[in-house]
């Protein structure tokens, strides 16, 4: 569903990606560890068209992001570190917004609700405004935004950051309740257990390349933990 | 996979809508709207008021005018009658006394029905001249044309709310169309949806251009047609759509040029610092220097030169008819040389000189002014042309025109009193030659004044190309920043 090949991006002299190649499939969860500038978000972007590849390419569902960049954002939910969204509009307004940006409809208000009650956020705190709003209640509009697009692929940038252990829990199962569903989950994170934890399969980065690959099932806490530090190390 | 075509018009509806709760949530937009509605209705006042003046003092000479025709009349008629005496420079009997200043005739150009949309050169052109034997340097020549583009600090009318100040709420409203959403993080989620950079940009300016458009057009044309009967005919709202499409032309360029500065990416405090920039360049610095290069190009004729010249072909005029400047004052102890004896009179030969004399001063000085008139036709034609260089001059230009105070209307107004001029000298010239007198039948008969309004034709030409250029810019600087934002310089 994902699918990166021979991706490499280059910032002037400094190249931030080198001939990455990665595919997630459907029901999947990738998450992609490595230190601060390993390149994961520059992965991220380039998926995003935020940027576009120095060379190589990048599909969502067989669609080239680069040529056709709306279509394959009609198939991919985007939850950022920091999910930022309109102070003067509530919770509730914010996921109209966004949702009808995405479905290209206007959801009924209680489909909204049970969204975001789906997303962990309490039903007395969705009329109010998102200025008032803790990191971890705008991160539950995102995911709740993300679960209205019904996406076939979820793009997380270190989503659980800066999150309470146990809103990071809880955000792990709606994760893996999303792939049961058939949903490709790309992640970026630092997190070496919630990576064990909910990913079917890990990568590496480290100086833009994609260093080591390997099934979550294949690997415990500890020699994850050895071989990330191994590499970073190295 | 199959491709799902992309639905941009929703997605445009949708920011539309959203951008418009956004802005009156924070209050943003009702701020800007009451300051366009406090400084449009000030604008409008003051054209309102400068116009009345005017209509006033058109009202005011034509009264006079008909009082001193109808005094006249009633003077020749009584003293014909022998009811009265003549007094002799009051003497309607007399054609060299009624070609001075007696007849009290005024040539006067009446305002434009849309004269209060812009004072333009009103403020600074007569709107009436009195006609005499005089030579016309005298009355015609003691004011300039003055360049469109000094004019554009002049009154706070409704030309420099939409000149100068509708920039600047442009400004305030659109520095930060895409440099806000990406400080305050919005635009990577924006942007994570099917919807495009240019699709955003656009939705986000035509919120804020209705808004602008929604006050700035409408509200000057509904008072205008509600307190001005003259503005209600085909023709004048033929001028009031072009007008409005000026005005959306106008501001649709402001709004590009921020869809432009906010495409590269930089900053809020920085794209404000550009706009403002922008702003001081093409309403204030570029008008000052093409101001300069006109000067340098066609300098402004020179007014010492026609003062000297004038005064020496005086000078020459007054030596050539010296012998009839005998001071004939008898009148005063003769007053039967007053009466008109037959169909005669006797013109005292002092008047008769110095009509002669004036005669002849317009005569010598005529190449002269021609030079003159040829002079401020080219500096005219330099400030049309650059005029393309700067959308404020274009702009204001162009409302002048719409509001009937541009420069090309005052120069008719010349050309038609120097023509009038002509006519009254020659219906006087015989009879003063002569020693013909003045019948109560020639006072109603004297030379008319009538303004002929330039043709509609040349004013809506005038304004649709201005117009046209407008949105050709405005269109090919949106078209950039669109090319621009959609190549991903807006910066994520």
């Amino acid at each position: 569903m994902l699918d990166a090949i021979g991706v490499t991006k280059q910032f002037g002299a400094k190249r931030a990606l080198d001939n990455v190649s990665l595919n997630v499939l459907p029901g999947e969860i990738y998450c992609l560890l490595g230190a601060n500038g390993a390149g994961k978000t520059t992965l991220v972007n380039l998926f995003l068209n935020f940027l576009q590849p120095t060379s190589g390419s990048l599909q969502i569902g067989m669609i080239d992001v680069v040529r056709h960049p709306l279509e394959t954002k009609r198939l991919l939910a985007y939850i950022p570190e920091q999910v930022t969204l309109y102070g003067v509009l509530s919770g509730l307004e914010n996921l109209a917004f966004f949702s009808s940006l995405a479905i290209g409809e206007r959801l009924p208000r209680l489909r909204l609700l049970e969204l975001l009650e789906a997303a962990g956020l309490p039903r007395e705190a969705a009329d109010d405004r998102v200025a008032t709003y803790s990191k971890g209640m705008r991160q539950k509009v995102g995911i709740a935004i993300a679960l209205a697009k019904n996406a076939k692929a979820l793009l997380l940038d270190e989503p659980t950051s800066g999150l309470d252990p146990s809103a990071a829990n809880e955000f792990s199962e709606l994760l893996v309740k999303a792939s049961n569903d058939g949903v490709a989950v790309l992640t970026t994170t630092h997190d070496l257990f919630h990576a064990k934890q909910t990913g079917t399969r890990l990568g590496i980065m480290k100086h833009g390349r994609l260093v080591e690959e390997l099934k979550s099932e294949d690997v415990s806490h500890a020699d994850l933990e050895a071989l990330y530090l191994k590499h970073m190390k190295s | 996979m199959t491709l799902v075509k992309s639905r941009p018009l929703s997605a445009l509806s949708l920011i539309v809508r959203h951008e418009a709760r956004i802005l009156v949530r924070d209050r943003t937009l009702p701020l800007v709207c009451c300051l366009l509605v406090l400084m449009v209705s000030y604008g409008l006042f003051v054209g309102l008021a400068q116009a009345t003046l005017r209509e006033r003092m058109v009202a005011q000479v034509l009264k006079h005018e008909q009082e001193t025709q109808t005094a006249n009349t009633g003077t020749l008629q009584s003293a014909l009658a022998g009811r009265s005496a003549l007094v002799p420079f009051s003497n309607p009997a007399n054609p060299a006394a009624m070609a001075g200043t007696l007849a009290g005739r005024f040539a006067t150009i009446p305002n434009a029905p849309l004269a209060a949309m812009a004072i333009g050169q009103s403020d600074m052109m007569p709107n009436y001249y009195r006609i005499s034997y005089l030579s016309k340097v005298q009355f015609m020549y003691d004011t300039e044309i003055e360049n469109p583009w000094n004019l554009l600090s002049g009154h706070f009318d409704l030309a420099f709310v939409i000149v100068f100040v509708l920039p600047l709420l442009v400004t305030t409203l659109g520095y930060n169309l895409l440099s806000a959403e990406r400080e305050h993080g919005t635009l990577r989620m924006l942007c994570s949806q099917p919807l495009s950079v240019a699709t955003l940009l656009t939705g986000k300016i035509i919120v804020r251009m209705l808004a602008l458009l929604a006050i700035a057009v409408p509200l000057p044309l509904i008072v205008l047609l509600l307190i001005r009967p003259e503005t209600r005919g085909a023709e004048q709202l033929g001028l009031m759509l072009s007008w409005s499409a000026l005005i959306t032309a106008y501001t649709l360029f402001w709004f590009a040029v921020a869809a432009l500065v906010n495409a590269t990416g930089l900053s809020s405090s920085t794209n404000a610092l550009i706009m403002v920039a922008l702003w001081t360049t093409f309403v204030l610095i570029l008008p000052v220097t093409m101001n300069l290069v006109v000067g340098l190009v066609s300098p402004a004729p020179s007014r010492t030169e026609l003062a000297s010249r004038t005064r020496v072909a005086t000078a020459e005029s007054l030596r050539e008819f010296e012998n009839l400047y005998s001071a004939d004052y008898r009148y005063a102890s003769d007053p039967e040389a007053l009466l008109v004896k037959g169909e005669r009179i006797e013109v005292p030969s002092r008047m008769r000189a110095f009509f002669l004399a004036k005669q002849k001063v317009d005569e010598t000085i005529e190449p002269l002014l021609e030079r003159f008139d040829h002079q401020l036709l080219q500096q005219q034609r330099l400030v049309d042309r650059l005029s393309l260089l700067s959308p404020a001059i274009l702009v204001n230009e162009a409302l002048n025109s719409i509001a009937g105070t541009d420069s090309r209307r005052f120069v008719a107004f010349k050309d038609q009193t120097e023509a009038f001029h002509e006519r009254w000298r020659r219906y006087f010239s015989p009879r003063i030659l002569e020693s013909r007198a003045m019948t109560v039948q020639d006072l109603s008969s004297l030379p008319q004044w009538h303004w002929i309004e330039i043709p509609a034709s040349e004013t809506r030409s005038s304004i649709w190309w201005r117009t046209a250029l407008m949105l050709a810019l405005a269109f090919m600087v949106g078209g950039v920043a669109l090319a621009r934002s959609s190549r991903g310089s807006a910066g994520f």
